[in-house]
């Protein structure tokens, strides 16, 4: 706790205030735009924090992060478009609600409910960091070996296709990070006789790639599509009959999506679809959700927005990437220098404080922004795709270069947008990809680094009572048909 | 009619499948260390244990794919889809010859006109000052150098 409050001494600093603000600013534009989500936007703006010390840069990218998940809430009640994935759910009783003259009502309720997820997110992260972080402290290469194989097998539950589909494209990025020169042993591995991959694949340039020119190309499909607002008054803070029907759904969405955010891989969208599936279980009002019920957009929003401290938890705590957002900050934290882990709560309290406080200063931006200026920003999910894409292009090419300078990057953004948006039509997940990617390089030092321990002999995993917990936990994930199938029946029911 | 369908749904996954197999293959070309410097496995045991994994999921999704019938999403891509893949390629064949500045402004342009925009303002917006003014805040405001061609030999000097 004393961190946190030198943490927010140290916000005093003009220079860290003016960049909280503009990130919150800039992710809630990024937000907005539909197409751009939060992982797009971390991607893109990744090479902006290379000169911005390692903890300027963690803020900007988790400010980033948050408040484009709450601001894709403002263009699913306005114009029936979730500005990201995870506010798809917001827009079945959101746009509803608008539909009647209630716009205004419906913004409050999400602005209120996404600050009130985000800040008890913040705060858990605050408190459960560290006690996760004591009990990491406990784990050797074999237990994070059992975690980072579970983390693989959450995969299976990702992307609204095929369980087996979402594991290939998972096993496609592990495969991807063996690109390169083993470290422990100074052998190529696909390397083709070039220089070029000598230090393994662009992690950043396949991210800019399957999300940014991919939906750059998915875009190009759907040109046709026309966007209208609708017409709102102001944006309001909900009357106190409203705050008493939503405050039990509030407080619910936000455990559920805290605690789905803590599972590896998972992330905001699936939490706020359980958030609101879960609402409508226990609501009074079960026949108005679809129609523009408050219960359901606070349902969502405030899911989605507590899911994104959630995903910190296991990506500080311990290296493993609560969602595809987090693992570009995972990424950005190793391009810094930064080795997120237990130790860092420790060693690094004081950096942690001011993230906390940081991400504490925008959800309370995110009211101030949603409730004053949402329908000025509404005006900006009206910029023509035939001038923000083309932008979007040139920041996907600089953005895949900046980072190691190497043109070569720059085909590699581009062939894998064109691989992704193949991933997308065909129901492979690219979520998926991604995330493989960056576990990779984990999960392959792990065992290794178990099997020297046990000296080649795989049964001594036996012996390490906490692996075996994730191996269980990892084989009810891929062979328990009730818990996969479930969570790809709730993704289909509120798709 | 249907084996068609059948093929093309399968496509993908064996696609897949055939590329986990070549990267299996391409394993065994890895230099072996000397079982002395090797702490725990070779360094292609890894790659092939992740390449057999893709080959059997593959076999498994092409199963799931015939019994499930899944539905893919190929229909219906727009002409503007294909011109635009025209335009990547075209501004990666200017970025590798000539210019990565100019490969921004060629692509930029290109999207924008790709996608039906025929004002002059709006391509020379998105097709020059774009691409200039954000070389302009990469190359001045965070210090990255980029490549040298046509244009920014002009720039950076001979």
């Amino acid at each position: 706790m004393s961190d946190v409050l030198s943490g927010l001494t140290a916000l005093g600093d003009p220079y860290l205030i003016s960049l909280i603000i503009l990130t919150t600013l800039v992710g809630t534009v990024i937000g907005l735009l539909p197409g751009l989500n939060a992982t797009t936007g971390a991607a893109l703006l990744l090479p902006f924090t290379l000169t911005l010390e390692p903890l300027a840069a963690t803020v900007v990218l988790a400010t980033i992060y948050g408040s484009a998940t709450f601001a894709g809430a403002i263009t699913a009640i306005l114009i029936n478009t979730p500005g990201t994935p995870a506010s798809a759910t917001t827009c079945l009783d959101g746009y509803p609600l608008a539909q009647k003259g209630e716009a205004g009502r419906a913004i409050g309720v999400a602005t209120v409910a996404s600050t009130v997820g985000g800040v008890c997110s913040v705060l858990f992260l605050l408190f459960v960091g560290p006690f996760m972080a004591g009990v990491a402290y406990k784990f050797g290469p074999p237990e994070y070996f059992a975690l980072t194989l579970f983390g693989l097998s959450m995969l299976a539950t990702i992307g609204s296709g095929s369980a087996v589909k979402s594991l290939i494209a998972g096993a496609f990025g592990v495969l991807l990070s063996t690109i390169g020169v083993d470290l422990l042993t100074g052998v190529e591995r696909y390397t083709f006789g070039t220089n070029m991959l000598y230090d393994g694949i662009s992690f950043v340039a396949v991210m800019i790639g399957i999300f940014g020119i991919a939906e750059l190309l998915e875009q190009s499909t759907r040109l046709h599509v026309v966007r209208k607002i609708v017409a709102m008054k102001a944006a309001k803070l909900p009357s106190r009959e409203d705050f008493a029907r939503i405050r039990t759904t509030i407080l619910r969405s936000t455990g559920i999506g805290t605690l789905v955010g803590i599972l590896p891989a998972e992330g905001s969208t699936i939490a706020s679809m359980i958030g609101y599936n879960e609402a409508r279980r226990f609501s009074r009002h079960k026949d108005n959700f679809g129609k523009g019920e408050i219960e359901g957009i606070a349902a969502s929003e405030a899911a989605n927005n507590a899911a994104v401290g959630g995903t910190l938890v296991p990506t500080l705590a311990l290296g493993i990437p609560g969602s595809p957002t987090a693992a570009i900050i995972l990424a950005g934290l190793l391009t810094q220098g930064v080795r997120p882990g237990p130790t860092m709560f420790q060693e690094q309290g004081e950096f942690l404080g001011v993230l906390f406080a940081a991400l504490l200063l925008a959800n309370l931006l995110f009211l101030a922004l949603g409730l004053l200026g949402a329908r000025v920003f509404a005006q900006i999910t009206l910029i023509p795709v035939r001038i923000l894409w083309p932008l979007v292009f040139i920041f996907s090419l600089v953005g895949a270069y900046a980072i190691r300078q190497a043109p070569f990057d720059i085909y590699v953004a581009l062939c894998f947008g064109v691989i992704g948006f193949l991933m997308n039509r065909t129901g492979f997940s690219v979520v998926s990809l991604a995330i493989g990617l960056v576990l990779g390089g984990m999960i392959e030092q792990r065992l290794g680094q178990s099997m020297s321990m046990f000296d080649g002999n795989w049964l001594m995993f036996l012996t390490r009572p906490i692996a075996v917990v994730f191996f269980v936990l990892t084989a009810l994930v891929l062979f328990t048909g009730p818990t996969r199938r479930g969570l790809q029946k709730l993704r289909r029911s509120t798709a | 009619m249907r084996l068609t369908r059948a093929a093309r749904l399968l496509a993908p996954v064996c696609l897949i499948g055939v590329f986990a197999a070549i990267a299996f293959g391409w394993t065994l070309t890895f230099e072996n260390v000397p079982p002395m410097l090797v702490r725990s496995f070779q360094p292609s045991a890894f790659p092939q244990l992740v390449c057999g994994l893709i080959v059997a999921l593959s076999i498994l999704a092409g199963y799931n794919t015939v019994r499930h019938d899944d539905a893919d999403n190929l229909d219906g891509i727009p002409r503007q889809f294909y011109l635009t893949i025209g335009v990547l390629i075209i501004a990666s064949l200017v970025a590798m010859t000539l210019d990565f500045l100019l490969a921004m402004m060629v692509g930029a342009a290109g999207i924008a006109a790709a996608w039906g925009e025929r004002r002059a303002s709006i391509l020379i917006g998105v097709g020059l000052v774009g691409p200039v003014l954000t070389f302009l805040l990469f190359n001045e405001a965070l210090q990255i150098r980029f490549p040298r061609g046509v244009l920014l030999n002009i720039y950076y000097g001979w």
